[in-house]
């Protein structure tokens, strides 16, 4: 029987976290009494924005060697400011603006991976040692900020709907299969599982380890930077701190969703599905109207029984 | 070679630490010291803990202001001004700085309720009066000059209750879960509402004062809610994450009280001239900084300062939107208090 339950999750990793999604909006359902798909609709197009800079997250840590990217929240942040502060609500200034954005977030992933591979820090501090800096120039920058429009296009992919569906599922959605491409069929899919899993054998097999890494946090800092411009067109402002709750959210997504955290396994649909089941989950407490401190600790406990559940096909592999 | 490269890299990375360093210089401590001329005039300090949110900024915008003003006007000889990284050890530094140099006046935006206590006490024994306001130090010597927050949430329930005549869904909107802010409102706000079985509390969420969380926590239960008729909430840009939350779940904005971020008061400014949309509401004004200014300066000359005061809420309506209208974007509702202002609230209230 237990054995029946590993393989389960053997090849879909992502199952756990698609079936606690599943619990938690059933859950919420029975609370309400009816079966509420314009509520699901609504946490997926939440989950989505969290999808988004998730993802990258993913990379960062799939990378190895305690791979993680703590610059995220601020990268969030700062890609809101420079949205709002270059598009000044003139769709003309759309592509400039989002080039610009896009450029700050690879840089951002390029000055963490400098500082992880050249100088050898560890990635928890160099992301946040970066992050810091970051956050310093979102101060510098938001001092003398007077924007408050973004452009019309991105608060329709971030707001709109298309067939009565978020359009901003159908850009995570769009992501996915993209993000799932590069794993499946890409060589640089295979080298940052080679490299997240031994460097040594990733070196030794003709893998240039360094590029490979440079290029997870680049992308995560890329996704972070485009999640940042969806979420300010989103609440429709860019404000100092909008990106801190993220922080822990995208990490933990990663880690529902069946990735490793020592790296060298990806699962990209767990990713969104573990997006999907933290949003819930905190719809289902809300609703649950408990108290405050109770919500935070069956969150825990949710959370610890879904890693233990995920655990056992992970020391099989 | 390769280690040339990363000598160079490493250069690089030190030049755009101290290019950081020294952009930040200007914001993070504004010291202007010049020769005392008068001798007598008092130096006043502002120690404050935390910097990286709009408030905060605001607020020692508020109090440098002010002092210059003060200083313009030949009040005092010079202000200092030190601002923390949100940490207990910084603000620890910062008191001793201040204790060394001898500053006649400190006030102190502080860590916590009792972490500072300790260094208040020191910079008392050293002759040099405190002033602690917004998050104020409990120890027993220093003036406090705090927010009246249960009145707050009091104010914002008896608004909801007297507009909708004591019937109506409301939503409500908490702060940082925990924090004795939010604790202080909640319990203003249910201690009204539990007086009017027909307020409605039909959902609460946590906003945690940060405009992308409250706008997903509304979002992400307003499918499930009934009809909306009222939301209180606790923190500038709060108010308008609600509005957001709304209008992208395609549903009538109902009356979100209001709380002063530059948004707000825009949208709903834009929203009167279409529709006659209307609401009310306070805030915790940033403006405290400049109040803590003129208070410092009548401390220094020995005037009579009650050791507790309350500092009232901005209040923000209908008739004075009009003069908000030109706030920079991310701020929040912040009104310049004058010496005089403070002399008649503050000083001599009985």
């Amino acid at each position: 029987m237990k054995l029946a339950i590993n393989n389960i999750g053997k090849n879909t990793p992502w199952i756990w976290a698609c079936l606690g999604s599943l619990i938690c909006w059933l859950l919420t359902s029975l609370l309400l009494s009816k079966l509420d798909f314009q509520s699901l609709l609504v946490n997926a197009a939440l989950a989505s924005l969290l999808t988004i800079v998730s993802l990258g997250q993913m990379f960062a840590m799939t990378s190895g060697d305690g791979g993680i990217d703590l610059s995220i929240p601020y990268t969030i942040t700062l890609s809101a400011f420079l949205s709002f502060g270059i598009i000044q609500g003139s769709e003309s200034n759309l592509i400039l603006g989002m080039s610009v954005v896009a450029v700050v977030g690879i840089v951002i992933g390029f000055l963490n991976a400098i500082s992880i591979i050249t100088f050898k820090i560890p990635p928890i501090i160099a992301t946040m040692a970066i992050g810091f800096i970051v956050n310093s120039g979102v101060l510098v920058y938001s001092s003398s900020f007077t924007s408050n429009k973004t452009s019309a296009v991105l608060t329709t992919i971030a707001n709109g709907r298309l067939l009565g569906i978020p359009i901003i599922i159908l850009f995570a959605i769009a992501l996915i299969l993209i993000i799932t491409f590069v794993f499946e069929k890409m060589s640089y899919g295979r080298a940052i599982t080679a490299v997240g899993q031994n460097r040594l054998a990733a070196f030794f097999a003709g893998i240039n380890v360094n590029r490979t890494i440079m290029l997870a946090y680049m992308i995560s800092g890329l996704l972070a930077a485009v999640g940042g411009a969806l979420i300010g067109a989103r609440i429709d402002g860019a404000f100092l701190e909008m990106g801190q709750s993220y922080m822990l959210q995208s990490v933990g997504a990663v880690v529902i969703g069946g990735t490793l955290v020592s790296g060298g396994k990806a699962s990209t649909v767990g990713t969104a599905f573990g997006a999907l089941m933290l949003t819930l989950m905190v719809t289902l407490m809300v609703i649950s109207r408990l108290p405050i401190g109770v919500q935070y600790i069956i969150e825990g406990i949710i959370l610890i029984l879904v890693l233990i559940i995920d655990k056992p096909h992970t020391e099989s592999d | 070679m390769k280690k040339n490269v990363s000598r160079f890299l490493l250069v690089v990375l030190a030049v755009v630490v101290m290019l950081t360093i020294a952009a930040c210089g200007n914001s993070q401590q504004a010291t202007k010291t010049e020769p005392n001329a008068g001798g007598k005039k008092p130096v006043i300090a502002l120690s404050n803990s935390f910097y990286g949110n709009t408030w905060r900024h605001q607020m020692v915008d508020a109090f440098e202001a002010a002092a210059k003003l003060a200083k313009a006007e030949g009040l005092i000889a010079d202000y200092i001004i030190l601002n923390g990284d949100g940490t207990q050890q910084t603000q620890m530094t910062q008191m001793n700085d201040l204790i060394l140099k001898h500053v006649d006046i400190i006030a102190i935006d502080s860590f916590s309720p009792t972490a500072m206590n300790g260094a208040i006490e020191k910079a008392e024994k050293a002759g040099i009066k405190v002033l602690s306001f917004d998050s104020i130090a409990t120890e027993k010597d220093n003036y406090k000059l705090n927010f009246d927050f249960p009145k707050f949430g009091k104010d914002m329930a008896n608004y909801a209750v007297q507009q909708f005549n004591g019937k109506a869904n409301v939503l409500i909107v908490r702060g940082v879960a925990g924090s004795a802010p939010d604790n202080d409102m909640y319990e203003g706000t249910m201690e009204v509402l539990k007086n009017h079985p027909d307020m409605k509390v039909v959902g609460t969420v946590y906003g945690q004062c940060t405009t992308s969380v409250t706008n997903s926590q509304i979002s992400s239960i307003l499918p499930s809610l009934p009809n909306v008729d009222v939301v209180i909430l606790q923190s500038g840009g709060d108010d308008y994450g609600a509005v957001q939350a709304f209008q992208t779940a395609g549903k009538p904005v109902p009356k979100i009280l209001a709380n002063g971020s530059a948004e707000f008061v825009k949208w709903w400014s834009e929203e009167n001239k279409k529709n006659g949309y209307t609401t009310w509401g306070e805030c915790s004004t940033p403006g405290i900084g400049s109040a803590a200014v003129w208070l410092s300066i009548a401390l220094a000359n020995g005037e009579n300062v009650p050791k507790d005061m309350i500092m009232p809420f901005a209040e923000i309506s209908q008739k004075d939107l009009e003069k908000y209208q030109s706030m920079q974007p991310g701020t929040i509702v912040s009104p310049e208090y004058t010496k005089d202002w403070v002399y008649q609230n503050l000083l001599n209230k009985k």
